[in-house]
Order: C-alpha cells, then sequence, then structure tokens
C-alpha cells in the first residue's frame, strides 16, 4: 500500500479519515434526505395539516354557525338568542380567520380553486346565515326555520361539502407527501444501506491492512523488545553474578583487612613496647652514666689518694734515700776508720773495733733503710699497679661509657625509629582505614549494583510484561496469550519472593520465559538463553529459598 | 763479721805474705780487693774536674779537702766497658810509691763493700792466661764463699809513665 511506510499515526489517521469520510458520506446523504423527508413532513404538520385543521376548523365554524343558528330559531329565550348569536359571530370570525388563514397558505392551483369555491359559498351562505338570524332575533322564528330549511340548507351544506372536499383536497396533498416521504425514505435507505456497506467493506479493508501492518511491525518491535528484554534479564544476571562475586571478594578483602588490622594492632603495640623500653634502655644508660661519672669521680679521687701516697712514698723514699746516703757515708766513714786502724796496726786494734761496730750500725742501718726502700718500692709498685689498675678501671671505664654513650645513641636511635614506626604504623593504619572505607565502598556498591541488577531484571520483567501485554494487544498467535500472561505475572512474583536478605541474588523465572517463547515460534536463541537462565537458580538460590521457588514452577 | 785483731806482719809466703785485710770493692760485678795499708781514704763520688789531654781512663781530678789527686776509671784501665756512676760509686784513693815519693790516685769504682781479713790459705795464684804484662797487677786470687775475688797489686795496675803522666797532670 502506499501508505505502508508511513507512521502509525497517519496510518491510523488516514484509515479512521476513509471510514469517517464514508460515514461523513451516509451522513450527509441521511441528513439530506432526512431533511427531505423532514420537509415532507413539515410539510405534512405545517402545511397540510394545519390547512386540513383550518379546514376542519372552518368547517366546525360552520357547523357552530349552523347549530347555532338553529339554536337561535330555537331557542325562545332573547338572552339564549343572544348567546347563540354571539356564538355565531364568534364563529364567522373564527371562520374569517381560518379562511384567510387557509388563504394564505393554500398555494396549488386546486387549493385556490377550492378555495375561491368556498369563498364564494361562504358569501352566498352568509346573507343567508344573516338573514336568518337577523328573522330568528326578531323572535320570527317560523320564518328563520324556513329560511333555514331552505334558503340555507342546501347551500350550507354545500358550503360544508366544499370544505370536505378542501379538507379531502388536504389529506390527499398529505398522503401524497407521506409517499412521497415514504418513497425518500426507501430511497434514503436503499442509498444507506449501500453506502453503509461500502463504508464497512472499506473499513474492514483498511482495518485489515492497517492491522496487519501495524501488526507485523509491532511484532517485529516485541520481537526485538522480548529479546532484548531477555538480554537486558543475562546483562542483569551477569552483573548480579559479578556482583555477588565483588560483594564475597570484598566480604575476604574486609576479612583480610581485619586481620592486616588487628597484626598492625600488634605491631603497633609492639612497637609501643619497644619505645618503652627504648626509654627505659635510655633512662637506664643515663642512669649507668651517672654511675660512671660517679665512679669517674671516684676514680680521681682514687687517683688523687694514690698521687698523695706516691708524693708521701717519694718523700719517704727520700728520706730513706738519705738515711741510705747517710749509711753509705757511715759506712764510708767506718772504712776510712778500719783503713786508719789497720794503718794504725795495733794502736788501732780498738778503732778497728769501733770501726766494725760503726760499719755494723751503719749496715743495719742501710738493711733498714733497703727493708724500708722495698717496702716502699712495693708500695709504689702497689701504687703503680693500683694506679695500672685504676688507668685499666678508667680505661674500662672510658670504653663503657663510649658503650654507654653508644648503647645511648642506639638507643635514641632505637627510640627515634620506633617513632618512625609508630608514624609508619600510623600511616599504614591510615591506609588500612581507607583500604577499609574502599571496601565498604564497593561493597555498598556491590549493593547497590545487586539492587540495580535486580531493578534491572524487575523493569526487564516489566518490559516483558509489557511485551506480553502487546502481544496480547497484538493477539495473533495466540495459542495461550492470555495463559501466558497470566503465568507471567505469576512468575514474576515468585521472582520477586525468591532472592535471600544478603547478597542479593536474583533468579529469572525460566518457565516463563520458556512457555513465552515457545509461543512466540520460539527461536533457537530465545531457548539457549533460557536454559542458561535455568542453570541460575541452582546456583543462586540459597538452599533454604528452593522450596519456595520450586513450589512456583 | 768479726772483729779480728791481727797484726800485720808480713810473711814471706808466696800465700801467707799476701794475708792480710783486703778492702773489697766491685767493678762491673766482679769483686776486688785492695790491700787495706795501700788504701788511704774512700770518698763517695765527687765531681771530677776533666784534664784535657789526658788518656781516656784519667777522668780528671778531684779537690779532696784542698788536695788535687787525679781519678782514674779502673774499668776504663781494664778494658771494660765504661758505665754510669750511681750513688754508691766511690772513689778510692790509693797511696803508691814512687821515687820521688808517695802519691795519691784516686780510683773509681762502682761500689766498695768491706774491709776482709783473707788468710793466706784462701789466696791463690792466678792462672796464667799467656801475656804477662796482664797478670803483673793481679796479686792473687781470693776464695770467698762462692765467689772469687781478685786481688789487685795497686802499684802494678798503673805503669810508671802512667804514673808519670799523672803526675804531670796533677
Amino acid at each position: 500500500m502506499v501508505l505502508s511506510n508511513a507512521k502509525l499515526g497517519t496510518k491510523l489517521y488516514s484509515g479512521f479519515g476513509v471510514v469517517l469520510g464514508l460515514m461523513v458520506i451516509v451522513a450527509a446523504i441521511s441528513i439530506t434526505r432526512l431533511s427531505a423527508v423532514n420537509e415532507e413532513v413539515e410539510k405534512i404538520v405545517k402545511d397540510a395539516n394545519v390547512k386540513v385543521s383550518l379546514a376542519n376548523g372552518m368547517n366546525d365554524q360552520i357547523n357552530v354557525i349552523a347549530r347555532a343558528i338553529r339554536n337561535v330559531v330555537l331557542a325562545e329565550d332573547n338572552s339564549m338568542k343572544n348567546q347563540e348569536k354571539q356564538r355565531m359571530v364568534e364563529a364567522s370570525i373564527k371562520f374569517q380567520e381560518a379562511n384567510d388563514k387557509m388563504s394564505k397558505l393554500v398555494r396549488t392551483e386546486r387549493g385556490k380553486e377550492l378555495l375561491a369555491n368556498i369563498r364564494a359559498l361562504q358569501d352566498t351562505v352568509k346573507p343567508i346565515t344573516d338573514k336568518a338570524l337577523a328573522l330568528a332575533i326578531e323572535d320570527k322564528d317560523r320564518e328563520a326555520t324556513q329560511v333555514l330549511m331552505n334558503e340555507l340548507r342546501i347551500p350550507q351544506r354545500k358550503l360544508l361539502e366544499a370544505i370536505d372536499g378542501l379538507i379531502q383536497y388536504q389529506e390527499e396533498v398529505t398522503r401524497k407527501t407521506a409517499e412521497q416521504a415514504a418513497a425518500n425514505y426507501s430511497s434514503a435507505r436503499i442509498l444507506l444501506i449501500g453506502i453503509s456497506t461500502l463504508a464497512i467493506l472499506a473499513g474492514l479493508a483498511i482495518s485489515f491492512f492497517l492491522t496487519r501492518g501495524v501488526t507485523r511491525s509491532l511484532n517485529k518491535v516485541i520481537d526485538g523488545l522480548s529479546e532484548g528484554a531477555e538480554q537486558v534479564i543475562a546483562a542483569s544476571g551477569q552483573i548480579s553474578s559479578s556482583t555477588q562475586s565483588l560483594a564475597e571478594g570484598s566480604t575476604e578483602q574486609a576479612a583480610s583487612i581485619e586481620e592486616t588490622s588487628s597484626s598492625l594492632e600488634e605491631i603497633s603495640s609492639m612497637t609501643k613496647q619497644n619505645a618503652q623500653y627504648a626509654g627505659q634502655a635510655d633512662i637506664l644508660m643515663k642512669e649507668a652514666g651517672q654511675v660512671v661519672g660517679q665512679a669517674n669521680d671516684s676514680m680521681k679521687e682514687l687517683t688523687q689518694s694514690m698521687d698523695e701516697i706516691t708524693r708521701a712514698s717519694e718523700d719517704t723514699s727520700k728520706i730513706v734515700k738519705s738515711i741510705d746516703e747517710i749509711a753509705f757515708q757511715t759506712n764510708l766513714l767506718a772504712l776510712n776508720a778500719a783503713v786508719e786502724a789497720a794503718r794504725a796496726g795495733e794502736a788501732g786494734a780498738g778503732f778497728a773495733v769501733v770501726a766494725d761496730e760503726v760499719r755494723n750500725l751503719a749496715m743495719r742501718a742501710a738493711d733498714a733503710a733497703k727493708n724500708t726502700a722495698n717496702l716502699i718500692e712495693m708500695t709504689v709498685k702497689k701504687v703503680k699497679d693500683g694506679s695500672g689498675l685504676v688507668s685499666k678501671t678508667n680505661e674500662a671505664f672510658v670504653r663503657m661509657a663510649s658503650t654507654a654513650s653508644n648503647v645511648a645513641q642506639l638507643v635514641a636511635e632505637i627510640a627515634a625509629a620506633s617513632k618512625e614506626q609508630s608514624q609508619g604504623i600510623e600511616q599504614v593504619n591510615n591506609a588500612v582505614a581507607e583500604m577499609e572505607k574502599v571496601v565498604q565502598q564497593n561493597a555498598a556498591n556491590a549493593e547497590e549494583n545487586a539492587a540495580a541488577s535486580e531493578e534491572m531484571n524487575a523493569q526487564a520483567v516489566q518490559m516483558q510484561g509489557f511485551v506480553e501485554d502487546l502481544f496480547a494487544i497484538v493477539g495473533s498467535n495466540g495459542n495461550g496469550s492470555n495463559g501466558n500472561g497470566k503465568k507471567g505475572n505469576g512468575d514474576r512474583e515468585a521472582w520477586t519472593k525468591a532472592p535471600s536478605a544478603g547478597v542479593r541474588t536474583f533468579t529469572p523465572a525460566p518457565s516463563r520465559t520458556s512457555t513465552f517463547h515457545v509461543a512466540r515460534k520460539g527461536n533457537g536463541k530465545n531457548l539457549v538463553s533460557s536454559k542458561r537462565m535455568e542453570k541460575r537458580p541452582d546456583r543462586l538460590i540459597p538452599l533454604d529459598d528452593m522450596d519456595e521457588v520450586s513450589a512456583t514452577f | 763479721m768479726e772483729a779480728r785483731i791481727e797484726g800485720t806482719v808480713a810473711r814471706n809466703d808466696g800465700a801467707t805474705d799476701r794475708e792480710g785485710k783486703y778492702l773489697s770493692f766491685s767493678l762491673s760485678g766482679e769483686d776486688y780487693g785492695f790491700p787495706i795499708l795501700k788504701v788511704k781514704e774512700i770518698i763517695g763520688m765527687m765531681p771530677i774536674t776533666s784534664v784535657p789531654g789526658a788518656p781516656e781512663y784519667v777522668k780528671g781530678v778531684v779537690n779532696l779537702r784542698g788536695k788535687v789527686i787525679p781519678v782514674v776509671d779502673l774499668r776504663l784501665k781494664f778494658g771494660i766497658e765504661g758505665s754510669a756512676y750511681t750513688d754508691r760509686t766511690c772513689i778510692i784513693v790509693v797511696e803508691i810509691q814512687r821515687q820521688n815519693g808517695q802519691l795519691l790516685i784516686g780510683n773509681v769504682v762502682d761500689s766498695v763493700s768491706e774491709v776482709l781479713n783473707i788468710k793466706g790459705g784462701d789466696i791463690e795464684d792466678a792462672p796464667s792466661f799467656g801475656a804477662k804484662t796482664d797478670k803483673d797487677f793481679i796479686l792473687g786470687m781470693a776464695k770467698m764463699g762462692s765467689g772469687v775475688k781478685i786481688l789487685l797489686d795497686i802499684e802494678k795496675v798503673l805503669s810508671t809513665e802512667e804514673v808519670m803522666l799523672l803526675r804531670d797532670a796533677a
């Protein structure tokens, strides 16, 4: 069709337009015919019937007049006569009125003729009536009656007949008009039936083609949407599974972060302990330094006293030396004396003895001095040893002091390192906290993802529902499209119940989709995808939900 | 040591005429002895004024109570290496006879020990080593305990020319 590529709206507009056009034609025809019939009816009502009624009115008035004149004649009472007269006058007026109206309304030649005839007859009747009336009023009843019977009766009867004739003529006219109207009606009916049929056929054709075209495109769209919905479901399934693994990974990560955190706690506490120990060591080192200082002072004092001892010893040794010298000199003197005594011979014998004794004394003094000198030497040696020990000790102290200072340095470095370690741990803690945040965010994101994928799935299912609706609307293959729709609803509900509270899984309702596809002359692709979906519930549904889900299958 | 009162009667024995009192001293660890009669005086070490042009073993002269006495270092005389003077170093002033009278000579020794009374039996002759001049001044060897003291003849320690020199120097 020319319009096959146009928009649906255009198609519908045009289709409806055609039908409407035909309807309009039908309406126009009906209206024209109806108006024609209406005209006829109007004619009948407004014209012919009016004329008939007018004519009847005229007839009535003439009858009234006739009765009235007879009553006048018959009446004996003047008041009654006057009443009747009045009535006659009124009737006459009315008759005239009707006549006038009639004369205005009558248009046909025959009508006019009849009316003229009536007028002529009335013209003849009226005077007679007047005459009778006058006679009656004058109480000349018999004359009046005479007039009535002889003069009036026949013309009056003619008049009435004329009026009847007019009436009949009008009725004839009416009848003819009615016939016309009936004829109009039948022709209109035939025409309308024909055109309506035509319109119906045209409408049917248009609707058929339109429907077919729309249905085809809708089917295409349905196919596409359905496939799309399936793929979205598949994708959301994948997203859900990957989200689950992400959530699992996040859980694991959180656990390992917990472990790391606790290890860090331990390390941190150990570091603190280390720092404490370092501090204590530092204090101890300081104490040791103090002790060393004290020892050094003591050593200095010791050295001083040893120096004093040495000086005293030196002094003593000086004295001893002088004693020794004295002894030596005495010895020499003694020797000299011995020499002189020897040279003096006998005379010096006693002197030799004295010299000997002196020498002995000198020797003793020398011995004593030597002993003392030895003692002093020993003392000095001891003092030297002591001094050596002191210097060794001093050295040791110095070494200790240097060691202590080294240790103090090391301890200070340890303390600094501990501080840095603490800082490092702090930083690592911060990093771990950040990581935890990230993990939490990941978990939250995973939840969001799961929710979004659920949402997506719901939307896809909804879309499938809409597609089903569309399908239902489009209809044609419908083995159980309604059934599908119902099943779909039920299954959709099943789906929303299935997922557990924790990691949000989703299971598409495979049965629904499979039947859905079967109903739509299932493509192999669709069946495969539904099979793929059928696997998922086994993987994702936690065991305790199995009953719930299987019940819906 | 006991004091013995003995006369200094000279015996004509080779050994007995050497018996008597000796002043023992030490030189470079060896003990020697001078006959006591030759010893004039023993003095402690005192400053020695060196004399230029004198032989090496002549240390110089000292002033002993107004007398100028030449001093000889026996170590150098004996060819023993000289050593530093200690506080025990003494000068033994000996008297030697010469034609023109007695001459006082100081001998620097390491230390002076004692006056010993040595018996003739304890004195042995010096063993001969070949060179006669060397042992002229050894009077003998005295056996003292564990060691041997060499008794010196002071007259022969210094030869005549040397004495002349010394005299000139003094």
